[in-house]
């Protein structure tokens, strides 16, 4: 017999109590703030530890080039085919030097995880409750991009964000087609030295977040 | 796997103790359930959503298997740790690969992972900080959220520049960067990586993972070959049960809201993708589970979602730390699922070695009645012969009020209680001062008045 | 006495199951006990039959002999008055493990039923009385400890704040860790006594700390284990039951 085939079977054996239904399973609803929700969510990221701009529509793609430029990164990711990069390429300033992520893992992987320094991408949607943002990787936008450089700045459109996790995962049930789904709340940290809390365990030290009114 | 001598715990405290790691994590959690009727109503949810999906595992395991197959995810079952380390090897002997990045995960360390990989010539590479650390060291996680937290800042210091030729600093950022370089390297060159899964979606194939550092990301991202493992109790029935269960993990575990990484994979990467693992292999583990699984009581272990509250919530385990259990899982949560692990020779002290107390049990997020279940091991175990007749003696008096009255002294009838066979009590303590006359004679010698001191008025 | 109208009635007859460690070491608190709910007019009825509600069999594993003793138990109590116990623990034991001790088709199902409801901790019980007027003005500083059993399967930790927040000369402190265990665990205790010494040393050092000038506990098991150590260690204050407290502020002075 396979391992798989004793394994269901002792446990088609078996029989595991059946949980004792309670009115306590309902969820409670948890609707967005209706005044001020741009100030109100930039408090929640900040409170993870994000540093946050916003900007509206029209002015988005020159103030994300404006913050990139004051960070000041050597070399910086911009995708030429996602719709953000395309919009940044165009103003991309003359002596600053942007690469696209290209196959990140398919190449000389030393210049990526040693030489970017950030990596500009778009956001799917975000989680007021947490500060969280929900990235959809593709081949325009690949992960690595959110994941390798020391400082990733990622574009939050406010009309993307939802109350919290439970709703998200209702309302874009097709998330599940995609290979990989991210939600990000905040730098890479760690505490496991001793309980002390630290940036940019193995992730990006800094977040980024540039919110779109 | 051996007729080995039973595991024991050893009546070993620490000094210091744990004490302020411990309260650093109960305090954290604490903020995060500041309302115990809201706690409640978390945990019943909790609870019912994992009872829900084990009552039909055997169908969801058939489901998720099937719905990662479809997203092109290699699903590997495995009765035991052998066939879960022979199936790994072999899946890196095909990879070609020499090194593996390991991501966080506690099935990995049930297994023996590294060692066997070791065995064999291969390197595998912890890359969680704190199980680098305590890889680095040359030992084993003593908690299964924090693995190092038995290790100062000092100790984590000098184990770094004796073995990665780096200057003594006791700056923790310094520390982590030092951390960070070294295993930027290994992520750079290695062909495989290896994850935990936190929860399998059956629906949808998902296997999600939830960490703070990146690495977890990295070591499913970096290299060609991804394999994950997990223990079969790991299923539930719908993607949207996720959000649910993170929301009480985390908060359980570390008191934050979400990690900062929550990951959701769905299978290797698309033709058109430009990153990711181009193989996506899952390891089930049983190692008892599935008879566990079985057992009317005991089975409620298998809701447990690996959250570390019951650990950090043990004055137990406050004291004398995970080594001292001696099993991969330490705490209330290793008291009751080690004895069930098919690759452990017999725990038998796992059991015992709890004062009821219920800490654990208060914390748990998915209600798991730890106390219930230690008492349930406890009576299902067969006593040594002495302490049968101890309770045999104890019994006989105490179901014989005349005897019990007219027991030779105080000290006869609180003898089973009481020190003597109880052997360590009195080091530490002074023996109990018993009355001069006992309750039941002062009342028997009260002067019958309106009060009345029989069964029948 | 004082009553206000919203407060239950006392009632006329209660029985006290004084617990075997009552019984056999704080036999005095267990009249202290007794003198109270007197006080109140209530007849008290104390079975002579009574030994021990089985709970250190049944957390040990002897299932069977706890069974045997709890059986002998069930029987004490025919008329339908609280049952109130001098131990939180033991209230716990009643409560909660003598439904599953005798679940169905046990032939005494119905009757652990009936007596599990019953089961009332002292504190408990005072609490659902009206208030009791204090005698003894003498301001106190007292720190409780709460059995763990008692703080998961009863209320008597809140009962013992209100019923101690009621008197104005009381001033209940809190230790630091005040719901972690004291370390006895029954048979924990011997079985590794050095975890339990760390506990136990823990315990007594946080309720010093808090100066207060009295240890008191409803649960003895607990006390035993405290008060060995405090004992050993030679410090100055023993803990003591709740009753004997009680006991001084509502009855006043002892002059025996
Ligand atoms: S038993 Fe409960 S508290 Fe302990 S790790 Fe599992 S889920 Fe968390």
């Amino acid at each position: 017999m396979t391992a798989r085939a004793a394994i269901l079977s002792r446990l088609k054996a078996g029989v595991f109590r059946q949980p004792v239904a309670t009115q306590a399973a309902a969820d409670v609803p948890y609707p967005l703030p209706t005044d001020n929700l741009r100030a109100q969510f930039i408090e929640r990221l900040s409170e993870t530890h994000a540093e946050v701009r916003s900007c509206d529509a029209e002015s988005m793609p020159q103030a994300v080039v404006d913050w990139m430029t004051d960070i000041g990164a050597q070399q910086q990711w911009v995708s030429q085919t996602s719709a953000l990069g395309q919009q940044l390429w165009k103003r991309k300033p003359k002596d600053a030097v942007w690469v696209d992520p290209q196959a990140p893992m398919d190449q000389d992987r030393a210049q990526v995880f040693h030489d970017i320094g950030l990596a500009v991408t778009s956001s799917h949607s975000a989680l007021f409750e947490t500060g969280t943002i929900a990235l959809i990787p593709d081949q325009h936008e690949p992960r690595t991009m959110s994941l390798v450089p020391p400082i990733h700045l990622v574009v939050v459109h406010l009309s993307s964000v939802v109350g919290r996790f439970e709703e998200w995962i209702r309302r874009y049930p097709a998330c599940a087609e995609h290979t990989n789904v991210l939600m990000i709340t905040g730098p890479s940290k760690t505490a496991d030295i001793q309980q002390t809390l630290a940036y940019g365990a193995h992730g990006p030290k800094r977040l980024l977040v540039m919110v779109v009114e | 796997m051996t007729e080995a001598t039973p595991i024991r715990i050893l009546d070993n405290p620490r000094e210091p103790s744990f004490r302020p790691a411990m309260d650093y994590l109960i305090d954290k959690r604490a903020q995060q359930f500041p309302d115990s009727d809201d706690f409640e109503r978390l945990r019943v949810q909790s609870k019912q959503l994992k009872q829900a999906a084990l009552s039909n595992l055997p169908a969801l395991l058939e489901q998720a298997e099937a719905a990662m197959v479809a997203n092109g995810i290699q699903v590997h079952w495995a009765e035991t740790i052998e066939e879960a380390q022979a199936t790994i090897h072999q899946i890196m002997l095909d990879t070609q690969a020499t090194t593996m990045v390991k991501g966080k995960s506690m099935v990995s360390e049930e297994i023996y992972l590294n060692h066997h990989l070791e065995a064999h010539g291969l390197r595998a590479v912890e890359t969680d900080m704190g199980e680098f650390i305590v890889q680095l060291a040359g030992e084993t996680p003593s908690h299964i959220i924090m693995p190092a937290i038995h290790k100062s800042k000092e100790d984590i210091a000098a184990l770094f520049q004796a073995h990665l030729d780096v200057p003594y600093t006791l700056d923790v950022d310094e520390l982590i960067a030092i951390g960070r370089e070294q295993l930027r390297t290994e992520f750079e060159q290695a062909g495989i990586g290896l994850s935990g899964v936190n929860f399998i979606a059956a629906d949808t194939g998902t296997l999600c993972l939830v960490e703070n550092e990146g690495n977890g990301r990295l070591s499913t991202t970096a290299p060609d070959v991804h394999v994950a493992i997990t223990g079969i109790e790991k299923v539930v029935a719908h993607l949207a049960d996720v959000p649910k269960l993170i929301r009480v993990l985390t908060r359980s575990a570390t008191g934050q809201p979400i990690t900062t990484y929550v990951n959701w994979i769905h299978g290797p990467r698309k033709p058109e993708e430009r990153d990711g693992p181009r193989a996506v292999h899952l390891v089930l583990l049983d190692n008892g589970r599935s008879q566990l699984y079985q057992k009317e009581r005991q089975q409620e272990s298998l809701q447990c979602i690996r959250c570390g509250a019951c650990m950090n919530h043990c004055p137990v385990y406050t004291r004398i730390g995970g080594h001292a259990y001696n099993t991969t899982y330490p705490g209330p949560i290793g008291k009751i699922l080690s004895p069930h692990l098919t690759s452990l020779p017999d725990t038998p002290d796992h059991p015992k070695a709890s004062t009821l107390c219920g800490a654990c049990h208060t914390v748990c997020p998915v209600g798991i009645p730890i106390t219930d279940l230690l008492l349930d091991h406890r009576a299902q175990a067969t006593l040594p012969r002495r302490e049968q007749w101890i309770w045999r003696f104890w019994s006989m008096f105490n179901r014989h009020p005349r005897v019990y009255r007219m027991s030779l002294g105080l000290m006869l009838r609180l003898y089973p209680l009481l020190p003597k066979w109880l052997g360590g009590w009195t080091r530490h303590r002074a023996a109990p001062a018993l009355s001069h006359q006992s309750l039941g004679q002062k009342m028997a010698a009260r002067p019958k008045k309106g009060v009345q001191s029989g069964a029948a008025s | 006495m004082k009553q206000t109208s919203k407060q239950a009635a006392i009632p006329a007859d209660v029985y006290v199951f004084g617990t075997c460690i009552v019984d056999v070491a704080f036999a005095d608190a267990g009249m202290d006990a007794i003198a109270v709910l007197e006080s109140m007019g209530i007849r008290v009825h104390y079975p002579e039959q009574q030994t021990c509600c089985g709970q250190p069999a049944m957390t040990s594993g002897a299932t069977e002999q706890a069974r045997a003793v709890a059986r002998a138990q069930l029987r004490l109590f025919p008329e339908p008055w609280p049952i109130v116990v001098l131990s939180g623990s033991c209230t716990g034991m009643f409560r909660h493990h003598y439904t599953q001790l005798f679940a169905a088709p046990d032939p005494d199902h119905g009757l652990a039923i009936d007596v599990s409801s019953r089961a009332v901790e002292w504190m408990e019980f005072l609490a659902s009385c009206p208030p009791l007027v204090s005698r003894n003005a003498t301001p106190v500083k007292v720190v409780v400890h709460t059995a763990c059993s008692a703080q998961r399967e009863t209320n008597t930790r809140t009962a013992t704040e209100s019923v101690l927040g009621h008197w104005e000369q009381v001033q209940v402190v809190t230790a630091d860790h005040a719901t972690e265990c004291c370390g006895f665990g029954g048979t924990f205790s011997v079985r590794y006594p050095d975890i339990s010494n760390a506990m136990v040393t823990d315990k007594c050092d946080a309720l010093l700390a808090t100066q207060a000038e009295r240890i008191v506990s409803s649960d003895c098991a607990c006390l035993m284990n405290i008060n060995g150590k405090l004992a050993k260690r030679q410090d100055a204050l023993q803990g003591e039951h709740i009753a004997t407290l009680v006991r001084d502020i509502v009855l006043g002075d002892r002059h025996d």
